[in-house]
């Protein structure tokens, strides 16, 4: 269950998130919102990424008061990812795994989902952009975080990999119980889960029924 | 000035002097702006005699000429950068050039990112003239020329075998049992990315120490004024420490998101800045004791790493622009100063330390990237 309590935002002394109070149970959420309604921003601000005004608390744990039993529940995927050029595929693979104290057989099970067998080995400056979004999904979905934010997880992948995404989120939700929160501006098909919808505007969130 | 030389220019030369803008601010301050005047002797009998040093010692001249080789590897990194880079790919089209007026044209480029090394040489070489060391001196210009030569002919294949400067492979910096250590991240982007900087940070802060330390005996100690040169070339690693911060935030940034607790995090920074500052520390193990005591050698060490660490540790308040973060350190600079004058060097160390672990601890979590002027 994730709490929301007068949290605020803002650049430049205007505001750019508010939320009073929201509560939002064990689910699969799309945030939808025109762009610069501040969804990059609120995910980042759930990732710990960000520092804001309020409290956020994920299953009764709070970012301000415990970041690090925070961050183990929480995994974030940006939308436009970059790393550095010299690091291969594999060593964030490992680095990831290592901290998130994963098992190889999900790592393979995700190399294998997201194709990255031939590419692992290479630079990360070597890959497309569609590749580095595959990567930092794949990232994402390393061990059994509680949620998972994703930032316009379909943006750049090939059309197998944006068909393959809904069935990966159903699986975690279903195996693991993870809460997601993704934003995308292209349909997202799952015919096996509820998506509920959280609306983004005039900087405040708003829960569809 | 021809189409092809301006997009050239502006394409290899312009982007190279404005990335490498601190790195040239950091050599001119070296070689003009650290030096004073003693015994009479001001910046002309500095250079003279550095010149003379570099003309009559073959070691010293080997090492000119290393560094100059560094520097060309330098420039032949930049311009392969460059060429790999997808919103320079039109740059295929100069291929269809003939060899002979692109080899002109690249030979152009090469000389004027060459600039800084051949304006040096030339005053060597008008020095060398006149200390008659006139074979030293045609060594230095047929290497030179060799160098440009070597370099524009290889920017000519690169840019006529378009394509091909996606498969050259660089060496593999792995440390099999570091791989997945933060730190080892800062590691690899200085030998990837920042050599050049990082040896010329080393060769004047060693170089410092050295040269100054081995000059003092154990019971006659005079370490103030070293203290003061070698906390320039401290100061020094800040225009690394900028870059590292700059990684960090750029493209290391899923690292703040991920669970680690703050204390390891801390203790990657800590690592890290033990390992930059291993060259200094062995400088200073050679001269102890005999030129150096243990208590100030430690002093040295504490000194030097605590200073690394705040400096790094401030760019969590804010990501101050180069220019702001330099006059940042200019300010630490003069508190250096005062500390010596009122020989409280270790309580500076101290507070310099406590201060990068609490502003750490303070703004690590709250920080966020926002450029103040």
């Amino acid at each position: 269950m994730l709490q929301f309590e007068q949290v605020y935002k803002s650049y430049n002394q205007q505001a750019v998130l508010e939320i009073p109070t929201l509560t939002l149970l064990k689910n699969i959420y799309w945030l939808q919102g025109p762009n610069g309604s501040g969804k990059t921003t609120f995910l980042r601000i759930l990732a710990g990424l960000v520092p804001f005004k309020g409290s956020i608390s994920l299953d009764g744990i709070n970012l301000r008061e415990r970041p690090l039993p925070y961050r183990r529940l929480v995994s974030f995927a940006e939308a436009e990812p970059l790393y550095p050029a010299f690091i291969t595929g594999n060593e964030l693979v490992n680095f990831y795994k290592d901290i998130r104290k994963a098992d190889t057989i999900q790592t393979d099970m995700l190399i294998d989902f997201f194709r990255m067998h031939r590419f692992l080995l290479q630079p990360v400056g070597s890959y497309s952009s569609g590749m580095i979004k595959k990567l930092s999904l794949l990232l994402a979905f390393i061990g059994k975080p509680s949620l998972i934010l994703l930032d316009e997880p379909l943006s750049t992948l090939d059309e197998g990999a944006i068909h393959h995404m809904p069935e990966l989120i159903n699986a975690y939700h279903k195996e693991f119980g993870t809460s997601f929160i993704f934003s995308s501006h292209q349909p997202f098909n799952s015919y096996r889960q509820t998506i509920h919808k959280i609306l983004i505007m005039n900087q405040t969130l708003q829960l569809i029924a | 000035m021809n189409g092809t030389n301006t997009i050239l220019i502006r394409t290899f030369v312009k982007p190279f002097y404005r990335q490498n803008g601190g790195f040239f601010i950091f050599i001119f301050i070296i070689l003009f702006g650290a030096v004073g005047r003693v015994d009479g002797a001001g910046l002309f009998e500095y250079h003279f005699s550095l010149i003379r040093g570099m003309l009559k010692n073959p070691f010293v001249f080997l090492l000119i000429l290393f560094l100059w080789l560094l520097y060309a590897k330098k420039c032949e990194q930049f311009i392969l950068n460059i060429l790999r880079r997808p919103d320079y790919a039109f740059l295929q089209i100069l291929s269809t050039v003939k060899t002979k007026k692109i080899f002109v044209s690249l030979g152009m480029v090469q000389i004027l990112l060459f600039l800084p090394v051949i304006t040096y040489a030339m005053i060597i070489v008008v020095a060398g003239i006149y200390l008659h060391a006139y074979i030293a001196c045609g060594i230095l210009l047929l290497y030179l020329v060799f160098i440009c030569l070597i370099s524009t002919g290889w920017f000519v294949y690169l840019i006529q075998n378009p394509g091909y400067s996606e498969e050259i492979k660089t060496g593999k910096f792995n440390l099999k049992s570091a791989e997945t250590s933060y730190w080892n991240f800062f590691i690899r982007f200085i030998g990837k990315n920042k050599k050049l900087l990082f040896t010329g940070i080393k060769i004047f802060s060693c170089g410092i120490l050295y040269g100054m330390l081995v000059n003092q005996t154990g019971t006659d100690h005079e370490l103030n004024m070293i203290v003061l040169f070698f906390s320039l070339g401290i100061l020094g690693h800040g225009l690394l420490i900028h870059q590292i911060r700059d990684l960090e935030e750029t493209r290391l940034s899923f690292y703040r998101s991920i669970p680690v607790s703050l204390f390891k995090r801390f203790v990657q920074y800590a690592v890290f800045y033990f390992i930059i500052l291993l060259p200094e520390i062995f400088t200073i193990v050679l001269l102890t004791p005999k030129h150096v005591s243990y208590p100030d050698a430690a002093l040295f060490v504490f000194f030097g790493y605590s200073l690394l660490l705040f400096m790094h540790s401030l760019l969590f308040i804010q990501f101050f622009p180069m220019k702001a973060y330099l006059k940042i350190i200019l300010c630490l600079y003069l508190i250096i100063y005062c500390s010596i004058l009122f020989s409280s060097l270790f309580w500076l160390c101290l507070i310099l330390f406590l201060s990068s672990l609490a502003i750490f601890r303070a703004r690590y979590y709250q920080y966020e990237r926002q450029l103040v002027s």
